[in-house]
């Protein structure tokens, strides 16, 4: 038994390691062909590291985890670095009377409670289930149309109080069949829905929000001075962008990527 | 005050504009580095998130520590994304400071792994491989997912830390030696024992489950 010692012992761990150069390698490998005790160790060796990386599997991150990581590095961000505001005097005497007025305003007019801070609602979550029902036409659309101004018209009809801007996709493949108004986060929603020719789904929202009612663990793209907060829930893929006071929103169970790619395209600066 | 009294000199004035521009542009300038900063980390670690999480349990036992782990693990690679060279392994480089900060910050006291004698654990090892038949021994999948998991769990942290690095992780042992501030022999002594323990516990669940001969059925 304790002849394995006296054989190739030590480098039987960085055999089975795959840390040894080829010269080495067939050294030993011509050792183990005639050596039982050392092939009976190595065989040992390299089956408990199979065996270890066979049943060592990623788990799922859950939600709240990345949640509060991307959080942390949020605060990380605001903190960690010096605070670097431009010198402009009068910006800052702008901001100061800006702030007087807005808390006398406080004070004389009770406004209702904004969208983000009432609701608790996962958006991404919304719009991943608005998509979902509109897959398996458990939601259908009010006006059916492919014409990108007829479906802005109906929208204005319909008594959606902000512009909506339905956008032409053909170039990219996905044919606009029309709209609904909708109701998200408790908001009035203009809602389309595009379809490639094998029947792939795009659907887009239009509401009034900030990306502050976003929740978080997003995964923050900007391109061309927007930023695009992409989110996953289940198969579906959501990508937000602000465009003014409105918030958009594509929604699709294609690939993350080809979505976000889809929001570069069309989010329009405002 | 100083910058009223330049302010009676002409040129003085003019000084302190040049300097407010200059500050601006230096502001400007930072903001825009930092922002481009914090894209290239989310880019190059959010997605390795899961990878993290997954280790991170293994090391940690419970969601919660590991959700704690994690979340240090990647606030510290922001504060160290500067030492980080795009294009390099950086599902390597963040585990490395996970491990690291799991050794020094949770688990600095338990990690001496020396519970039994080198000559012990050679020793149950050169008995369990010789109670192996050797065609038994070429069946890759002959130690259940679920017994490997919990004899891993079993080991020492020393050991169970360097077989993740190592084996699971593919760290170079300079890697795994720099994570946990011990010489690389250190590391290769400690895997190679970890990696036999695991084998005989292994080899104790087959025995007494009866997949091995001595069993119980």
């Amino acid at each position: 038994m304790n002849g394995v010692s006296s054989h190739v012992r030590d480098e039987i761990d960085d055999l089975v390691g795959g840390r040894l150069d080829s010269e080495a390698v067939r050294r030993i490998e011509l050792h183990l062909a005639s050596c039982e005790p050392c092939r009976r160790e190595w065989n040992a060796v390299r089956r408990t590291r199979e065996a270890l990386r066979e049943s060592t599997k990623e788990v799922e991150l859950p939600p709240e985890v990345s949640s509060r990581v991307i959080a942390a590095l949020d605060r990380e961000a605001v903190s960690g670095s010096v605070v670097r505001t431009q010198f402009r005097v009068w910006a800052w005497a702008a901001a100061a009377a800006a702030a007087l007025i807005a808390g006398v305003s406080l004070l004389l007019v009770r406004s209702p409670a904004p969208i983000e801070a009432s609701r608790q609602v996962d958006l991404a979550e919304q719009t991943a289930r608005d998509f979902r029902l509109i897959r398996s036409s458990e939601t259908p659309l009010q006006f059916r149309s492919g014409s990108p101004a007829a479906v802005e018209a109906f929208f204005k009809r319909a008594g959606v109080s902000f512009p909506t801007r339905v956008f032409d996709l053909g170039m990219m493949g996905y044919r606009l069949e029309g709209g609904l108004t909708h109701r998200l986060a408790g908001r009035p929603s203009a809602l389309f829905v595009y379809r490639t020719a094998n029947g792939k789904l795009l659907v887009c929202q239009m509401f009034e929000a900030t990306v502050a009612s976003l929740p978080p663990g997003s995964m923050i793209r900007k391109h061309d001075g927007t930023r695009f907060y992409r989110f996953e829930r289940g198969e579906t893929t959501t990508v937000f962008w602000p465009e003014g006071s409105v918030l958009c929103v594509l929604a699709s169970d294609g690939a993350p990527d080809e979505v976000l790619q889809l929001a570069y395209a069309k989010a329009a600066k405002v | 005050m100083g910058a009223y009294e330049m302010n009676s000199w002409g040129h003085r004035k003019g000084s302190a504009r040049l300097f407010i521009a200059y500050y601006n542009r230096r502001v400007a300038h930072r903001n825009a580095a930092d922002e481009e900063r914090r894209m290239n980390f989310e880019a190059a670690a959010i997605p390795l998130m899961k990878t993290v999480y997954s280790r991170a349990i293994s090391l940690a036992g419970t969601r919660e520590d590991a959700a704690d782990l994690t979340q240090d693990t990647y606030l510290r690679a922001f504060r160290a994304f500067d030492t980080f060279t795009p294009g390099t392994n950086c599902r390597a480089w963040l585990l490395t400071i996970l491990y690291s900060i799991f050794v020094n910050r949770y688990h600095r006291k338990q990690l001496e792994p020396e519970s039994m004698p080198v000559h012990e654990i050679e020793r149950l090892f050169q008995h369990a491989v010789y109670q192996e038949t050797e065609s038994r021994s070429d069946d890759p999948h002959f130690w259940a997912s679920e017994d490997v998991a919990r004899a891993l769990a079993r080991l020492r942290e020393g050991f169970r830390t360097v077989i993740l690095m190592v084996d699971v992780d593919e760290l170079s042992y300079e890697e795994a030696a720099q994570a946990l501030d011990v010489p690389i022999g250190t590391v290769r002594s400690r895997l190679s024992r970890a990696r036999r323990i695991l084998y005989t516990e292994l080899q104790e669940y087959a025995r007494r489950t009866g997949f091995l001969v001595g069993g119980e059925q």
